[in-house]
């Protein structure tokens, strides 16, 4: 019944994809199997429990994709929970307090935590360019000192000389004094070993915290860990504050569900992961990454992407035919709107662009932001379907319930509608000048790789950029980033083209 | 020293023993084992790191176990269920009760230490050094972690803790050279055991790996039977990825045991239970906390009975 769990997930959607329809039974049936295969990776049995039932509302309800079987479409959607559970990439590390800002390592025996002392030594030298002291607080195991101090030599960093007979609570803070004298950034201390059942040695992890006031306390998992990774995160985290996870040996060839658990128990991100012996051995973490390894379904995932890329063509297709027979209306600009939207609005959008941080000032002075986005999408929202399609039907009564539905002036629903049709008139006009490709480029355009012609010199003011998109018709340049008609924007660039 | 053991491991797995107590607990009073039971006590057991297979296999056994039941007693008692889960994880152990240590006159007897990084090797080295000079045998530890910073040091301490011989390569960088040079001194010195030390390496890098061979065939122009004992140590807070590490080290150099450490924490280490049954390796002994004497010889009835908190 359980042969090749590793392959049981595989199984079941593969069972899935033949029955065609997803019924209740089968998701239920699915997530099972799920839970399993959760297991298998070694995500602590209580956090599958949680992810279970966060995958089943999210999965419940959710149509399935054409061209996609029902259990592809369920391993996506398990995927996106995960990587969503699994936190953000790029969580940075708190370093800009007043120094000496200290970065307390715990964790149990062996799970790294030295090797990360002088990795996080290295990265913060030579990346941060912090002054870095390293002091050890191990007193127990044999030679970790000597262990820190040669790590420390090799990353070319401060470290605090060791004297026996001290306590671990002394040597915290003769390494605060020191640090403070010779002028310290950042004093990463590193702790001795302890199995979270060993009381004399979580006070004493108490009473260093308590000492240093850490800015970072980060616990350092290894990625092999098994179900005991909810009980170390657990302990750890009401012994001290914990602000992060770092994840040691994840060049091994452990599926890695520890990542889930660490982070569903102690919510804090997990800001790097090990991935070798050496001192550069230190990276960000990335969930996808992480969630595609627990997961392992990684062709699946990717398929089913495929599919929605192919139905988000599909559909700027449509939009596009419809464009070009001059059909532009307030429905088409709503999903225009949407999109620019789903790519983070307009900041968003602007901050994928090369050398636009100064015209993105410029058009936060001219109010050209998101909220005037959020505001237009108002406006329409509060319109009837009729008026949608047809704006000819908006006479002054219709505007000004318009304007007090959205919370606008009858103003800026003058200008609104002005500009669908203005865009509306272009639209036609480019349809003909440019034909369909271009078109179609102008609205596939805003995430893609097409020949990007963000030309060398960027549009140095609002003015500029204006002509530039008066110029559009030929498409896929500058105006990538809304596929034209930029809502937000006035309706002065298609006058030009008028 | 496997007096204090019981009691150690008992203290040390008491967490999960709870848990796994709790399970059966709501089970009094019933006559059968009822699905969801069941499934309770699967998921304890999987809590236990004994991995999905294992734990489904123990709870079917439970299922389809017929309880006796007399007039005076007819309820299924919490203590009947765990003596047959006990009685299960026995049938399984039973085989792996060996003793690393024997009388062969083919001195001195090797024994390399191998496994992941941080797993407790080196600790273990020291561990196992102590238990042979208990028995008054001379002892040479070899430190053939060239790679770590400190890796030698960390061993000296415990050969000089523990009174043994102490072997180290002089500017060397080759694991499997420092190794030779170690059993030609033990030769010289007429010791009885060698206790090789190696660097930590993961199961999935090729190069790392195939200096483990390398050292084998080293000693072996020493002496064809050397090394006689090739042991993994294992973390006892390890998952599933135990299953990669041991067919790893297995395929390449045909180990003889497992070791699994840190088991005065709250991982209950019951991964070994299925890798003992696949791969029908000894365990050897079980690491039970960081000092000298916290190492002791594997008796699968204790194990058991102290993963279930059974008197
Ligand atoms: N609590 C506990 N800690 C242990 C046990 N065995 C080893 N340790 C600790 O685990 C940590 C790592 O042990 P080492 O012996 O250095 O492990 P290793 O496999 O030699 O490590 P590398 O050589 O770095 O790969 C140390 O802090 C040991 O004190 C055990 O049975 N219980
Ligand atoms: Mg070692």
């Amino acid at each position: 019944m359980f042969e090749n769990l590793t392959n049981k997930l595989g199984n079941v959607f593969n069972a899935l994809k033949k029955r065609g329809a997803l019924t209740e039974k089968d998701v239920d049936e699915a997530l099972k199997d799920v839970r399993l295969a959760l297991l298998e990776a070694d995500v602590s049995l209580e956090v599958v429990k949680d992810f279970i039932i966060k995958v089943r509302e999210r999965a419940v309800g959710q149509e399935v994709l054409k061209s996609v079987t029902p259990g592809q479409q369920v391993v996506k959607i398990v995927n996106d929970v995960l990587i969503d559970a699994l936190g953000t990439a790029n969580s940075p590390l708190e370093i800009n307090h007043s120094p000496p800002v200290v970065m307390l390592l715990v964790g149990l025996q062996g799970s790294g935590k030295t090797t990360t002392a002088g990795k996080l030594a290295l990265h913060l030298k030579s990346k941060e360019k912090k002054k870095v002291m390293l002091a050890s607080l191990d007193i127990y195991r044999p030679a970790a000192r000597e262990q820190l101090k040669l790590l420390g030599e090799q990353a070319e960093v401060l470290v605090l000389p060791d004297s026996d007979g001290e306590s671990p609570e002394s040597i915290t803070k003769r390494a605060l004094a020191s640090s403070k004298v010779q002028g310290v950034d950042v004093l990463i201390l590193d702790t001795a070993g302890r199995t979270t059942l060993d009381n004399i040695m979580m006070t004493e992890a108490k009473n260093i915290f308590k000492l240093s006031n850490p800015s970072e306390t980060l616990l350092v998992a290894d990625s092999m860990t098994g179900q005991d990774a909810v009980n170390t995160a657990k302990a750890f985290s009401e012994i001290v504050n914990i602000t992060g996870v770092i994840l040691s040996r994840t060049d091994g060839d452990a599926r890695g569900g520890a990542a889930l658990s660490m982070r569903a128990i102690t919510g804090k991100p997990i800001k790097f992961i090990g991935v070798s012996e050496k001192l550069d051995g230190l990276e960000t973490f990335h969930p996808e990454r992480a969630a595609g390894r627990i997961l392992d379904m990684g062709d699946v995932v990717s398929l089913v992407e495929k599919a929605q890329e192919t139905i988000a063509e599909e559909e700027a297709e449509e939009m596009m035919k419809r464009l070009s027979q001059g059909s532009f209306d307030m429905n088409d600009m709503l999903k225009q709107i949407g999109q620019l939207k789903k790519l983070g609005g307009l900041s968003g959008v602007m901050s994928m662009l090369p050398g636009i941080g100064k015209l993105q000032k410029q058009m936060e002075a001219h109010n050209f932001d998101d909220k005037v986005i959020a505001k237009q999408e108002a406006i329409i929202y509060s319109m009837t379907k009729k008026e949608r399609s047809n704006v000819g039907l908006l006479n002054a009564s219709r505007r000004k319930r318009i304007a007090s539905g959205s919370g606008s002036s009858v103003h800026e629903v003058n200008r609104l509608v002005k500009q669908q049709q203005d865009m509306a008139r272009m639209m036609k006009k480019v349809g003909k000048v440019g034909g369909m490709g271009a078109l179609k480029n102008m609205f596939s355009g805003l995430g893609g790789n097409s020949e990007s012609n963000m030309p060398n010199g960027m549009p140095g003011s609002i003015e500029e950029m204006q002509k530039m998109m008066g110029k559009l018709p030929m498409g896929g340049g500058a105006n990538k980033f809304s596929g034209m008609g930029l809502p937000g924007f006035s309706g002065k660039p298609s006058k030009r083209i008028k | 020293m496997a007096f204090n053991w019981f009691k150690k491991l008992k203290t040390g797995l008491s967490k999960s023993a709870q848990k796994v107590e709790k399970a059966f607990t709501s089970v009094i009073g019933k006559k059968k084992l009822n699905e969801s039971i069941l499934t309770e006590i699967e998921d304890q057991l999987i809590s236990s790191d004994l991995g999905v297979n294992a734990s489904v296999k123990i709870v079917d056994k439970l299922r389809n176990h017929k309880f006796e039941l007399t007039q005076k007693n007819k309820d299924i008692s919490k203590e009947m269920i765990l003596h047959v889960v006990k009685d299960e994880l026995n049938k399984i152990l039973i085989n792996s009760e060996q003793s690393l240590f024997n009388d062969n006159n083919d001195k001195p007897q090797v024994i390399l230490l191998i496994g992941v990084n941080g797993s407790g090797k080196t600790t273990t080295a020291g561990k196992i050094a102590s238990m042979l000079k208990e028995k008054n045998k001379k002892v040479v530890i070899a430190a053939c972690d060239t790679f770590r910073a400190a890796a030698v040091e960390q061993l000296e301490k415990w050969a000089s803790r523990t009174k043994s011989l102490f072997f180290k390569g002089t500017n060397s960088t080759d694991a499997a050279s420092v190794a030779f040079k170690a059993l030609e001194y033990s030769i010289k010195e007429k010791a009885d055991y060698l206790i090789v030390d190696t660097a930590g390496r993961l199961q999935n890098k090729s190069g790392l790996m195939d200096e483990l061979s390398k050292i084998c065939r080293v000693i072996a122009k020493l002496n064809p039977n050397a090394p006689h004992n090739k042991i993994v140590v294992l973390d006892g807070t390890v998952g599933q990825n135990a299953h990669s590490q041991v067919k790893n080290f297995h395929e390449q150099i045909q180990l003889t045991g497992m070791i699994i450490t840190k088991l005065d924490g709250s991982a209950k280490g019951g991964v070994i239970i299925s890798l003992a049954e696949q791969f029908k390796l000894p365990i050897f002994a079980v690491g039970v906390g960081e000092k000298v004497d916290d190492l002791d010889i594997f008796k699968a009835d204790d194990y058991s009975k102290a993963l279930l908190n059974l008197e």
